[in-house]
């Protein structure tokens, strides 16, 4: 009994995310008459999730470090004209054979770069005027927006090229998703058998794994595989988390968050960790964009409006302290598949956007309430 | 020129100010242990006493920050009890505090300051502006009603204060270290301020470590230890003439250090070794362009422990920031300051440039707020021991297992975190449930082993003490003594600063006095005694 006890303390903020989505999921499941459940839906909703997912990511280290960083709906904007200016009035778009993917991969570049500039500015201006975060990224919100509807002069860029779009629009085939799920599978297994100690808390793990799993074995092989932006926002997710967790660059940034005096007597070198943190969810943005593009067939210089906030609150929906220093990148992926729940499973309610801004805003707050008040 | 006044006038039966038996415990502690004090009008009392006796804990009872009822004891003025429930009920009562740190508002003005709780809903500005100045204008502090109090010198603001005390017909004033911020000029000026607030009947009480001023100054002294009230004595003789300094200041010292030190120290190291740390004239400036360290020299031989003694503001802790690197602009709060002087190394000359480079030349810092920067409260202990280590992994055995590289992509080996940190909680017996555990929940000398066990996992050979054992129990008071012998014999060369003198005499071979950032005296542990380390330290 204690040792249940023991293992639910320490992993309450992960067991609290995956509750929330299950909980979001079983409504919706009950709502729509099972149309939430089936697998098209599944992977329609993984889709919609990569792209928020992959600006979680980078946000979680934002806030892991005690920062924010508002610019990213923006930047997500920006970065996917780029892309469309060289689709489109480059007349990439018309490239074929090796040529279009080529012109895809310095679209999809440019997106990158344009996102890692804005990023950059972001973080040497924290650094170097120690002004808050809050602030300089909400002048970087405003200054990327400009910059997307002047590049695009305020219209739609469209349509760009088949090969650039297949970023965002296409899948694996069905049989290799299935074996990179299965091989999923077999990791979480393998590291229950490999852990020195397995108690509840291991046992809970392998069962979530499992579970995850076995959700996307069902979606991925009932519809058409993988989707291309999930497989990325899977790499980028498990990259993150190894990072956070398993290198001396992590203990850095959590150690860094947790307290920034005690992390700099102790050798941390917390500029360069900062600023590169900024960079990092700027380049994150910049292929968000690029994918967001991609599957729009078209630049909008008015695409990702609060995508800022949608990560934000993946993040912290996710348990990572809005103070800094706690934190997981596996919280925030759940805490980004529960909001994109959210978001899907109102539509197909087809309940208006109005409604859904009022519905999601007040989860938002009593998720923080609930965060907070545990203290 | 003290000599020039009168002794203060023969008083009535009934004090201003009169305070008995008040004691006001702590978890653990007795802050104020049945303290009667009484104050009289048109007298300077001075209450002296070591860090820690009590003064501050007196402060807050008489200003109300500790209300009635969080303390035994009773508060009287003009004779009849009074029981303040906040700060503004015994302002109210004609008891103002001019704080050592002076609570301003920078964007207010002074007589927005007079009036400051007391504004009316709708403020007709030129009424308020006429009010103020007309009050001001006699005071002769040179005020100006219209004046944004941030834009005044750090003395102008403490007249402010003084100007509000005033305004509200306080009779009480309450001085705490009122000069620690003044230039001589404005010392001067306050000296005759408080010499006209005396002759007019009011009731001074003043705090100060520095023994020129209160020999100036008071007519009367109350001395303070642990908490209770050691010794009084007036500094007019019965023919009202004012006593030679010389005749009360061995008294007064002997009264507040005059503690015996308890045999809760470990014979001292006695194998040195060669010179491991030379600084050459260390000079420290502050964002504020004030000067807290200058031309500060001294060496630390292998197996030496060197103490630093000082008051309070008198470099201690900013010349081990700056040797260990911490006031670089690149830090959290290195904005700004200025580091100049040498430092050799064994006997290398080097450039620490920041706590990383300190890291890399084998010197550890355990300093002085191991809450705010000695340790992450929220993280385990496993993490808060093994953090050091891993940042300077080529500098020890324990750093470089950690870890397969030295580049911030290194995975690290969980295993060997857990062996290493399992290792040095066990031996410095940090009192645990896991090693998972929040270093916040522990205590604070189990918090304080953690902090010099992630120290010692970096191998050092050049250890930096701030206040090892601040806040902690006796018990672990002298287990970090006997760490501290058992580390000197293994040949690390040791600086420890510390405002515990029976600790700096118990521990030391040799001990450094600091004064506002100068040396003063170095004595040896056979010269050392409190009185010649107070001398050195207060003149």
């Amino acid at each position: 009994m204690n040792e249940i006890k023991q293992a639910i303390k320490i992993d309450w903020r992960i067991y609290r995310s995956v509750i929330a989505l299950f909980l979001v999921m079983a409504v919706f499941a009950y709502l729509t008459d099972g149309t939430f459940l089936t697998a098209r839906n599944l992977t329609n909703l993984s889709r919609q999730v990569a792209i928020n997912g992959i600006l979680a990511i980078g946000m979680t280290y934002v806030i892991l470090i005690g920062g924010i960083d508002l610019s990213v709906g923006s930047v997500v904007a920006l970065s996917g004209v780029v892309a469309g200016i060289l689709q489109v009035n480059f007349g990439m778009a018309l490239w074929t054979g090796g040529e279009a993917v080529l012109g895809a991969g310095v679209s999809v570049a440019a997106a990158v770069l344009t996102g890692t500039l804005c990023g950059l500015f972001n973080g040497i201006l924290i650094t170097r005027w120690r002004i808050a975060p809050f602030i300089i990224t909400l002048g970087m919100m405003v200054i990327a927006r400009g910059l997307a509807l002047i590049f695009s002069n305020g219209a739609a860029i469209s349509p760009l090229g088949d090969t650039f779009n297949s970023l965002g629009e296409s899948y694996l085939p069905v049989s290799f998703s299935l074996a990179l799920v299965i091989f999923a599978a077999l990791a979480v297994v393998a590291t229950w058998i490999r852990a020195k100690h397995r108690g509840i808390s291991q046992s809970l793990a392998l069962g979530l794994g499992l579970a995850f799993c076995g959700i996307a074995f069902y979606s991925f092989n009932g519809y058409r595989g993988i989707p291309v932006p999930v497989l990325i926002f899977a790499l980028l997710g498990f990259f993150g988390s190894f990072v956070l967790q398993r290198t001396r660059l992590g203990r850095y940034v959590l150690a860094l968050g947790g307290n920034a005096e005690a992390a700099w007597l102790s050798g941390v070198p917390i500029r360069p960790i900062t600023t590169g943190i900024y960079v990092t969810l700027g380049a994150l943005a910049g292929l968000s964009g690029a994918i967001l593009a991609a599957r729009l067939n078209g630049a909008l210089p008015t695409a990702g409006e609060l995508f800022e906030l949608d990560a934000i609150a993946a993040v912290v929906i996710g348990g990572t302290s809005l103070l800094g220093g706690i934190g997981t990148v596996r919280g925030s992926i759940l805490g980004a598949f529960f909001m994109g729940a959210l978001n899907n499973g109102m539509s197909l309610m087809n309940i208006t956007e109005f409604y859904q801004k009022l519905i999601k805003g007040v989860i938002i707050i009593l998720a923080v309430w609930f965060d907070t008040r545990r203290k | 020129m003290a000599d020039s006044r009168t002794p203060p006038a023969a008083q009535g039966a009934i004090p201003l100010l009169e305070l008995r038996s008040v004691t006001k415990t702590f978890p653990g502690t007795k802050a104020l242990d049945s303290v009667s004090i009484t104050a009289n009008g048109g007298e300077i009392l001075a209450i002296l006493g070591e860090n820690g006796a009590g003064k501050s804990t007196l402060m807050k009872i008489l200003s109300g920050v500790w209300p009635a009822g969080s303390f035994e004891g009773e508060i009287r003025i003009g004779g009849s009890p009074r029981s303040f429930a906040d700060i503004r009920d015994a302002f109210g009562a004609g008891i103002a505090m001019i704080h050592q740190e002076l609570a301003v508002f920078r964007e207010l003005t002074v007589a927005e300051h007079l009036e400051l709780d007391r504004l009316p809903r709708v403020i007709d500005w030129p009424a308020l502006f006429a009010r103020a100045q007309k009050f001001l204008d006699p005071l002769g502090f040179g005020l100006r009603a219209e004046q944004k109090v941030g834009e005044l010198p750090v003395g102008g603001r403490q007249l402010v204060e003084i100007a509000r005390a005033l305004y509200r017909r306080a009779n009480v004033l309450v001085f705490d270290e009122p000069t620690s911020a003044l230039t001589d000029t404005e010392v001067l000026r306050l000296y005759s301020i408080l010499d006209r607030l005396r002759a007019e009947g009011k009731s001074i009480l003043y705090i100060s470590h520095r023994m020129d001023e209160i020999f100036r100054l008071a007519d009367r002294m109350v001395i303070l230890r642990d908490g209770k009230c050691v010794g009084e004595l007036s500094a007019w003789d019965s023919a009202g003439r004012r006593r030679a300094r010389s005749e009360m200041e061995p008294e007064i010292i002997r009264t507040m250090v005059g503690r015996p030190i308890e045999d809760i120290y470990p014979p001292r190291n006695l194998k040195f070794g060669e010179e491991l740390l030379r600084t050459e004239k260390l000079r420290v400036v502050n964002p504020r362009g004030r000067v807290r360290v200058d031309g500060l020299s001294f060496s630390v031989r292998r197996g030496e422990i060197v103490g630093m003694a000082g008051l309070l503001g008198a470099g201690r802790s900013d010349s081990l920031d700056a040797l260990f690197g911490v006031l670089h602009p690149h830090g959290p709060r290195g904005e700004g300051w200025e580091v100049t002087g040498e430092v050799f190394v064994r006997g290398k000359p080097v450039e620490i440039d920041r706590p990383g480079s300190a890291l890399g030349l084998r010197m550890a810092y355990v300093s002085e707020d191991r809450k705010g920067s000695g340790l992450v409260l929220g993280h385990s202990i496993a993490d808060n021991l093994i953090l050091p280590a891993l940042s300077a992994s080529g500098a020890s055995v324990a750093g470089s297992s950690l870890a397969g590289s030295r580049g911030p992509w290194a995975r690290i080996r969980a295993p060997k975190a857990q062996e290493h940190s399992s290792r040095w909680a066990d031996e410095l017996r940090v009192k645990r449930a896991s090693l998972d555990q929040a270093v916040g929940t522990l205590s604070g000398g189990n918090q304080q082993k953690v902090v010099l066990g992630k120290w010692l996992m970096t191998e050092p050979e050049i250890l930096f003490l701030d206040e090892p054992t601040r806040g902690i129990d006796v018990g672990a008071k002298g287990e970090i003594y006997q760490w501290i012998q058992k580390l000197a014999a293994e040949g690390l060369a040791i600086v420890m600063a510390s405002s515990e003198m029976p600790e700096l005499l118990g521990v030391c071979h040799r001990i450094l006095v600091l004064r506002e950032g100068h040396l003063s005296a170095e004595l040896s542990a056979a010269e050392a005694t409190q009185e010649a380390i107070m001398k050195a330290a207060s003149l």
